[in-house]
């Protein structure tokens, strides 16, 4: 709004008129419009001399209003020929509109309204579970859309290729990483069909000087990376060729849109800034497309491989040092099948350049086949389906609830007849009925699905974000909203829920016999459907209690799994654990495996400062105890790397093995048991001999019927010279990925003796995440430069762990709850409203000595049959649909017997506890009172 | 001539609209501002009403626009201003007497002081 105490309308306010003016009549609207336009200008420079600000906000609105319906009026009176006369026929001369009623619709739309109104408690009670029904399948549908619908957002997506290196074993192939010397390989090929390409990798670097120290996500890449991306940089250059090269240094950076925005403060002059990662200056050349955060998700900096050298050197050159994936685009016109061919002839010179026991190959999927999360698509369908069940489940029970209220007014609905009204007439007023309580649901319901997409995308678990083989992140959680396409799907719902609810009573009820109905008077629906073939009622409820009971074991089946999952133990003491990894000084030298004694002083360094670390956090207020290791548990492993078991006489299956260096009170503080042997202690790691702790499952895989201690292993990556290790202890397992994977072998190592980085594990007294605060504040007293990150309590892990399944679960149960409950709210309602038509014949038998207990059953008796149908329908379809759950199912059949019983057991007792409240008033009828006063 | 009673009663707006031209020819602002003015502000007029009227007063031949080279020059060329036709001017008349009548039915059962002018 403009502040100019003396000007006309807003832009705001004239674009609205503009829209308003769309109402009239192109030909009234271009004979009036601009005329309409000043006089409103001229009108509204008036307004603010006299009004304030919501006083013209008002008057506004009202004059939009007025545009509105004077179009309106006018495109009616031209459509119906009408003579337009002035003659008066608005009766309030408060309101100058002298326009005529666009009669029909609107008074019958008038009568609707006013019908609503008059029965408030079904007008609440029809929006409410239409709003459940349309925002769970709006919600349900925006993650649908956000899940499977979303196309890569690239330009020319279609030339978008993923290039696997693939290593092929006896039990398959699988899709690897890239190692450098493999890419450059690639990179260097002649003729070389995809152009361009680029290598990118994860990686965590610490950020000094701008505010406290702070771990940043970026992607480390190769310098055709933006130009494969192919949108344009908001400001500044991505890379060029020179700083491709690893031997570098260049101190180039390219920071996202965010972080240039919140971090940079959003200067053009950002461009040329030094900023400092892991304690060396870069210069800022270049900002990110807007809203790109890396093709692996959550990058806020992009560095060029020659500035490897800078960050962490000695990475680049390792051939089986598996880190990048790699992306191109297809050179224009070459087809999929072409580039396919030429990238298996890289991929037969990379196995023959550099043989493995698992041989490499290479191959090309394109982005379309990439661009998708098998498991975010089924679950999405399924909540998709799920929430459709829920939608029915809420229009079975309107269309009760409508027919109900139907019944009663046949009389009205025969006099009008008998008057003279259509039977069109009389079915669009329902309909009208009908359309007004879906258009008032479903903006209710849209409402409600707002705040449904919030929950989902705070839940969306990190299961369901990346691409099938690779390391793309192919969902973007964020972009779940309110869109055009999530809107028209809502207004398309809603119109066919309209339909769907107010046909069938509509269409019965305009039927009836007029003369029939109206002889009959007051008991004008003692004819029932018990006798003329199907009660519509019954039938609604009964397929309330079908539906529902789906729901109900599918909530079931994934209640058992998580239930489960959350069983398996840990290994370990989880309670008030808090877990960080956290960056080392600058004072540190950065690890350089082409350097023996960098890496040493590193190992050496890092330790002690550890140590140091250790001693300042247990001695915090609320901290009870500190451990350190590289990797923590339930995170996953920092390093899995190949293994070779020393005088090993037979050939052993699994060639790789998790390795955790920890410290010295690891296994006492987590409460892993050592099994054999003895944990570390003071005097292992560097300068004394190398010693290894092996996990029980690593144990009965390299050594299944010997004694491992004593034995030597050698895993990859180790210290020149430090490679061969003795074992000299077992510990018990330890969950270190998610609870449904199979144990992983692990070979632990002194924190002195090798590192991937550190991280804390803190027991506290109390609530973990009290003494964030305080650590946060140790830590950088001891060293400025030292950055926290991924600061989690076990009991988050744990949570993370099941996340998929929980969210479905949680999804699921929240959905069978409401159609449940309407199941249960369906039952009483046609119960309760036929023991209030059926009063004068209950009167009647128990006036004749029918006992209280046998009227009770004469009423109970159709409820329940009703509902055992139901029950039995619902387990079969439960039966067939299980399946679709199968993929999220963990120890659990699809068909475990005690599950469907119970969903059937549970709900047979809802359904007749609904029925027995309203049938015992049936007991209660005083036979003298009923039959005095009715009739 | 046409009898005007087939039109009566106005709508209040098209009566309004009707006296605002009466004694000077306007366009839609000026319209406006007259009714708002006379009426004490008393009236609420929208916009979209006032065009919807004035083109239905159009169309029944009440009023029309002054044709440009009849307009004063001094005024605004852009704008369009509206005058009586001799058959709206009958109109309005017509209307005026019924409410005339009307009031004097009120007065005489004294449901309204006459007015001492």
């Amino acid at each position: 709004m403009s502040t100019h105490p003396s000007s006309g309308p807003s832009r705001f306010w004239i674009a609205l008129l503009r829209a308003a003016l769309l109402f009239h009549p192109p030909r009234h609207r271009a004979d009036y419009g601009s005329e309409i336009e000043k006089v409103f200008g001229a009108r509204v420079t008036d307004a603010r001399k006299t009004l304030r600000r919501w006083g013209l906000i008002a008057f506004q609105v009202r004059e939009m209003r007025g545009l509105i319906r004077s179009g309106l009026s006018t495109r009616w009176e031209e459509l119906t020929g009408r003579s337009s006369s002035p003659r008066q026929r608005n009766d309030d001369p408060s309101v100058l509109d002298g326009y005529g009623i666009l009669s029909g619709v609107l008074s019958d739309l008038r009568f609707a309204l006013r019908g609503l109104r008059k029965a408030p408690a079904f007008t609440a009670s029809a929006v409410i579970v239409l709003a459940l029904g349309i925002g769970a399948t709006v919600t349900a549908f925006a993650g649908f859309k956000v899940a499977v619908l979303t196309p890569p957002p690239f330009p020319e997506a279609d030339r978008l290729v993923s290039v696997d290196l693939t290593r092929s074993r006896d039990d398959g192939e699988r899709i690897s990483r890239w190692a450098y010397p493999y890419f450059q390989r690639f990179v260097d090929w002649p003729d070389r069909l995809i152009d361009p390409v680029a290598a990118y990798r994860r990686q965590v670097v610490t950020l000094t000087g701008l505010g406290p120290a702070s771990q940043l996500d970026i992607e480390v890449v190769s310098p055709d990376y933006f130009r494969v991306v192919g949108l344009p940089l908001a400001l500044g250059r991505g890379f060029v060729q020179e700083e491709g090269d690893p031997t570098g240094p260049y101190r180039v950076a390219v920071v996202s849109h965010a972080f240039w925005q919140l971090r940079l403060g959003g200067e053009f002059d950002a461009v040329g800034r030094e900023i400092r990662l892991n304690g060396q200056a870069f210069q800022v050349v270049g900002i990110a497309p807007t809203g790109f955060s890396g093709f692996a998700g959550g990058a806020d900096l992009w560095l060029p491989h020659g500035a490897y050298a800078v960050v962490q050197p000695g990475v680049l050159e390792q051939a089986g040092n598996h880190v990048a994936w790699v992306v191109g685009r297809l050179r224009p016109g070459v087809t999929l099948g072409a580039a396919g061919g030429q990238i298996e002839v890289v991929g037969q010179a990379i196995a023959e350049e550099w043989p493995r026991q698992d041989s490499y190959g290479a191959g090309l999927r394109s982005f379309s086949e990439v661009w998708t999360n098998s498991g975010a698509e089924t679950a999405s369908v399924l909540l998709a389906m799920a929430a459709g069940l829920v939608l029915l489940v809420a229009c079975a029970n309107l269309a009760s609830l409508l027919f109900t209220r139907a019944r009663r007014r046949v009389r009205e609905g025969a006099v009008r007849r008998a008057l003279g009204a259509s039977r069109w007439r009389i079915v669009r007023g329902l309909l009208l009925e009908s359309f007004t309580v879906a258009a008032v649901g479903g903006i209710a319901g849209v409402v409600l699905s707002l705040w449904g997409m919030q929950m989902i995308a705070r839940a969306w678990p990190t299961q369901f974000l990346e691409g099938s083989g690779t390391g793309m992140q192919v969902i973007n959680p964020s972009g779940l909203g309110l869109d055009a396409g999530v809107i028209a799907f809502a207004v398309l719902l809603s119109l066919g829920v309209a339909l769907l609810i107010g046909i069938v009573p509509a269409l019965r009820l305009s039927s009836f016999n007029i003369t029939d109905h109206l002889k009959d008077g007051a008991g004008a629906t003692r004819r029932r459907g018990g006798k003329a073939g199907i009660d519509p009622q019954g039938l609604l409820v009964g397929a309330q209690v079908a539906l529902a009971l789906i729901l109900l074991v599918g909530v079931g089946l994934m209640g058992a799994t998580v239930g489960r999952l959350l069983g398996v133990s840990e290994g370990f003491r989880t309670e008030q654990l808090l877990s960080f990894d956290f960056s080392s000084p600058q004072t540190v030298p950065r690890m350089d495996p082409r350097d023996p004694d960098v890496w040493r002083a590193h190992i050496t360094l890092s330790a002690q400062f550890d140590e140091r670390v250790q001693q300042r956090l247990t001695a915090l207020p609320g901290v009870e105890s500190v451990t350190m290791s590289s990797g923590g548990v339930l995170s996953g492993f920092q390093a899995v790397l190949g293994i070779r078991v020393e005088d090993a006489t037979r050939s052993r299956d699994a060639t790789s093995i998790g390795v955790v260096p920890v410290a010295d009170n690891y296994f006492e503080m987590l409460g892993i048991p050592v099994v054999r042997g003895r944990g570390f202690d003071q005097s292992d790691g560097l300068p004394g001999t190398p010693v290894a702790v092996l996990s029980q499952s690593a144990v009965s895989m390299f050594f299944p019927d010997e004694d491992p201690i004593g034995k030597r292993i050698d895993t990859f990556f180790s210290l020149p010279g430090r490679q061969s290790a003795e074992v000299v202890g077992v510990v018990g397992d330890v969950m270190y990925t998610g609870p449904d994977q199979e144990r992983f072998p692990v070979a632990y190592y002194s924190l002195r003796e090798r590192r991937f980085g550190s991280t804390a594990l803190v027991r506290t007294a109390d609530n973990p995440t009290d003494v964030v605060r305080s650590i946060q504040q140790e830590l950088s007293a001891m060293d400025p430069t030292v950055a926290m990150s991924n600061v989690t309590t076990l009991d988050q892990l744990i949570t993370q762990s099941v996340g998929d399944r929980g969210l479905i679960f949680w999804l699921l149960l929240i959905f069978a709850t409401i159609t449940v409950l309407l199941a249960a709210v369906g039952t009483w309602g046609v119960v309760a409203y036929s023991v209030a038509q059926r009063q004068r014949e209950l009167g009647l038998r128990i006036a004749l000595g029918a006992g209280g207990q046998r009227v009770l059953r004469l009423v109970i008796k159709r409820s329940t049959l009703t509902a055992l149908v139901g029950v039995v329908i619902g387990l079969s379809g439960a039966w067939a649909g299980s399946r679709i759950l199968e993929a999220f199912l963990w120890e659990t059949s699809a068909r475990d017997p005690r599950i469907f019983l119970g969903g059937g057991v549970l709900l047979l007792a809802v359904v007749l506890l609904a029925s027995y409240l309203p049938a015992r008033r049936a007991t209660r009828v005083d036979p003298v009172e009923v039959l005095r006063t009715v009739e | 001539m046409r009898d005007p009673g087939e039109l009566l009663p106005l709508t209040t707006l098209t009566y309004h609209v009707l006296l605002a031209l009466a004694d000077s020819d306007r366009h839609g602002y000026g319209i406006i501002k007259d009714v708002e003015e006379r009426t004490n502000r008393s009236m609420r007029i929208e916009t979209g009403a006032v065009y919807h009227a004035i083109s239905r007063m159009r169309d029944d031949d009440l009023i029309e626009p002054v044709p440009a080279h009849e307009r004063p020059s001094d005024e605004d060329g852009r704008r369009r201003t509206y005058r009586l036709t001799s058959w709206g001017r009958h109109v309005l008349a017509a209307e005026s007497a019924r409410l005339r009548q009307l009031v004097e039915i009120a007065e005489a059962k004294q449901v309204l002081q006459p007015r001492e002018s």
